[in-house]
């Protein structure tokens, strides 16, 4: 049983539909969009479309629990394919099985199989193929020469030969026989890169169950100590607060935005921690929680300015002048001679009047007729522009000098955990596919027997790519044209 | 009026030059197919040699101009800037395929597909070449550069590996078709009347086609042709991918949004990655993987621009009139 499913998730069928099914679901969750309101895909898709719709999890489609559990099925086959195959790439990188006829068998499908006939001494054989070979394949592992077996390249093969776990290997100890392996170490590398996506994901799933990504807009002025989730707007109690003290937009001459800039200033407990400016690209780090700017606004204007002016003081006196940002309908104090106003809309205005008006109040009454705008030319520096001003008994004038707008910025904000595993993740990963990729394993046999009537020796040449390529087959095609004119 | 991007100033009238040496030279590789003339192909690569030079000469105009007026980052961002780098990559990789593997027959695909990239760039009307002297925020990053070349590498050789996977299934065919009728000639067959006379009429060209046949490389020299630019397709898509990614992060507030275009190009990986897993399936020939790089290049295609012209997302090119992203 245990066998049987080991063998069902190490199967390489099973990561090939795991990967289909995966692409499948992701291109659905492309398809429907995903994380708007219920109201607004019911007015897209209805009423019945929208239940069958959420019931199967398209709405939420990366978080269901079935693409999960795809993923979560991907990372068991890595494991246990890789568990399963490193054993035996260990042995053939540490103590590679070095029996020609086992090769011979085992890869006829890949292998190149010569023959040839020479009448020069087997040692002499050896000693022109090691040149000829090794110049692609590097420094033979394994090379017997003599019938007594006494000649092995070096140490570390002689001990590595006698202690072999092999069997096969054995049969080598008798005749002549080289054995090259070059980038057999590489053969590993197919694993690490797995490794590196088993990191990638793990990371990944980390940062899900312990990280957040969320968002709040911060009025200019305003502190805030909550932001809410991206997938469900469910609020998030920040470990410090945030005061925006100024947002500012950059345009371009056209007119096109070139930079959003917000002012932040971080509080814990009563206490000024920091005060930076972040804008796209550069968002602000502190105590694990990154706020990055990705939004502004403004709140739909709700005041207007009114310029409060006292004439009779004379203009020296500073106080002659108050701003008030004035709500309409509600009752400001103007502070001169206990006079109250407040600023309101005709409801049905003449045509090219002004719309607006000031009413005068004393004593909580309304005083007289509604005090009416006129426009003047004003000259600036900048031009002309119009000036509206309203007029009360000599005494007060005031000034309309625009609409008041409260600007937001949206920030998001967010909690990454472990986000150094995933890049860790990424660097094994890309640096191990890189090594499986352009790093072929390549192993050739040399075995010289004598003939049936010994007077000639018979030269078998096997070799083995790990990956079945043309120019391998081409390069071993242009060695043995040299090799065979040596013999 | 067609509108045509054809300017000195911002380089674009020196890829439109670019695109007719590409035009004369796909003529000159097409006219090599069914002649096996020399000359012809041979020209013809001197002629992809010079567009190429050109190109890259345009691209440093373009970026000297987006210097100049002020945006300082490569020109490399909205759908005339990748339409004409990836008709660059796609010459680029033809050019190191050519010299490996002398790949003549290769030609006529390669620049066919540059000739598409570099005629949309040069006509879709939404494709302007004009630089212009603002940039939205989110694409002020050095990241841009690196994230933008490693996919184009990627895109360039998903492309090389569609082109020799045609190649391939034609080859293919063939071949196996051959075997077929050596196996039937002993059989008496039908005549078909109608078979008889169009295989006359078109005898010719059936004749070029055989040519054309022998011309190609063997099956087994594409099949690992197809294998490496894939893989090297594979490994820049992935590292344009974790760029993408560590952008994200620094930009967005997270390095996975599952943006359209992230997703498609995850979808994309996982294509390419069923080709290098589908080729240690036991009973999957070269036929098989043929057929995913072929398909697989459509998928590039919808990540390229399916994604940009169907679902708007944060990746986006900007055209002109649309809504600013941050």
């Amino acid at each position: 049983m245990l066998s049987k499913l080991n063998k069902f998730f190490s199967s390489i069928k099973l990561a090939i539909i795991l990967f289909i099914l995966i692409a499948a679901v992701s291109i659905i969750g492309t398809v429907i969009d995903q994380g708007d309101t219920i109201a607004q895909y019911k007015i897209i898709y209805g009423n019945t479309v929208f239940h069958i719709l959420y019931w199967l999890g398209f709405l939420n489609i990366y978080d269901s629990w079935y693409f999960v559990g795809l993923a979560a099925l991907l990372i068991l086959t890595m494991i246990i394919s890789s568990a399963n195959k490193l054993p035996k790439i260990i042995k053939n990188i540490v103590d590679p099985n070095t029996s020609f006829d086992y090769a011979l068998k085992k890869n006829s499908y890949k292998a190149k199989y010569i023959t040839l006939q020479s009448s020069k001494s087997p040692y002499e054989i050896l000693n022109f193929a090691e040149k000829t070979f090794g110049k692609k394949f590097g420094k033979p592992v394994l090379k017997i020469s003599g019938k007594d077996n006494n000649y092995i390249n070096d140490g570390k093969n002689e001990k590595a030969q006698k202690t072999s776990s092999n069997a096969d290997n054995k049969e080598n100890n008798s005749g002549n026989f080289l054995f090259f392996s070059k980038n057999s170490i590489f053969r590993i590398s197919p694993i690490i890169a797995h490794l590196g996506a088993i990191v990638i994901l793990a990371g990944v799933l980390l940062g899900v169950a312990l990280g957040y990504r969320s968002y709040t807009n911060i009025k200019v002025g305003q502190t805030v100590q909550h932001s809410y989730l991206l997938k469900n707007n469910h609020p998030v109690l920040l470990p410090f607060k945030i005061k925006l003290d100024n947002y500012v937009t950059k345009y371009y001459k056209n007119g096109m935005p070139k930079a959003y800039i917000s002012t932040l200033t971080i509080i814990k407990k009563h206490i000024t921690i920091l005060t930076k400016s972040i804008r796209v690209n550069h968002p602000l780090t502190y105590d694990g929680i990154t706020i990055y700017q990705a939004s502004y606004g403004h709140y739909k204007p709700n005041a207007a300015q009114i310029l409060v002016l006292n004439l009779n003081l004379k203009n020296s006196n500073k106080n002659n002048k108050r701003l008030v940002y004035a709500v309409p309908g509600k009752i400001y104090n103007s502070k001169i001679n206990n006079i109250k106003f407040s600023f309101n809309f005709f409801k049905h205005p003449a045509k090219d009047q002004i719309p607006f008006y000031i009413s005068v109040i004393k004593n909580d009454k309304t005083v007289g007729s509604p005090l009416v705008f006129q426009e003047l030319p004003y000259r600036t520096k900048k031009g002309n522009m119009p000036l509206f001003f309203a007029k009360y008994n000599n005494n007060i004038a005031f000034i309309f000098a625009g609409i008041k707008t409260y600007y937001y910025s949206g920030v998001e904000i967010t909690k990454n955990v472990d986000t150094d595993i995933v890049w860790i993740g990424s660097a094994i990963l890309i640096f191990a596919l890189f090594f499986s990729f352009f790093f072929n394993q390549q192993s050739l046999w040399v075995r010289v027997t004598p003939s049936e009537n010994e007077k000639t020796n018979k030269i078998e040449i096997l070799s083995v790519p790990h990956k079945k390529f043309a120019s391998f087959y081409s390069m071993m095609d242009r060695l043995m044209e040299i090799f065979k004119k040596q013999i | 009026m067609i509108h045509m991007n054809a300017s000195i100033l911002d380089g674009s009238f020196y890829f439109t030059i670019s695109l007719l040496m590409i035009i004369v030279s796909f003529i000159g590789y097409f006219i090599y197919m069914f002649t096996t003339n020399k000359l012809a192909s041979t020209a013809s690569f001197v002629i992809v040699l010079g567009a190429f030079a050109l190109q890259t000469f345009a691209f440093i105009i373009r970026w000297r101009y987006s210097y100049q007026i002020g945006i300082y980052i490569p020109p490399l961002i909205d759908l005339y800037d990748s339409l004409v780098f990836f008709a660059y990559v796609i010459l680029f990789g033809f050019i190191l395929l050519k010299l490996f593997y002398n790949f003549n027959s290769l030609g006529f695909i390669m620049t066919f597909i540059s000739i598409c990239a570099l005629g949309f760039a040069t006509f879709y009307p939404l494709s302007t070449s004009a630089i212009e002297p603002y940039i939205i925020p989110a694409l002020r990053s050095y990241w841009l550069l690196y994230h933008i070349i490693s996919l184009f590498l990627a895109y360039g050789a998903f492309a090389a590996a569609f082109g020799i996977g045609i190649l391939f299934l034609i080859k293919y065919n063939q071949t196996h078709k051959s075997n077929k009728n050596k196996d039937t000639k002993q059989t008496i067959r039908k005549i078909n009347p109608i078979k008889k006379i169009a295989s006359i009429i078109f005898y010719p060209f059936i004749l070029l086609y055989k040519q054309f046949i022998l011309l190609s490389p063997s099956i087994d020299i594409l099949d690992e042709a197809i294998y490496k630019v894939v893989v090297f397709g594979f490994l820049f898509l992935s590292i344009g991918i974790v760029i993408g990614a560590a952008w994200a992060d620094n930009a967005w507030g997270g390095y996975w949004s599952w943006d359209p275009k992230e997703t498609w190009s995850l979808i994309t990986w996982i294509t390419y990655a069923v080709f290098i897993h589908a080729r240690l399936t036991k009973g999957w020939n070269e036929k098989k993987m043929a057929w995913i790089a072929v398909i697989g290049f459509i998928v590039v295609i919808c990540t390229y621009l399916g994604v940009d012209l169907l679902i708007p997302g944060l990746h986006s090119y900007i055209a002109p009139g649309a809504a600013p992203v941050l």
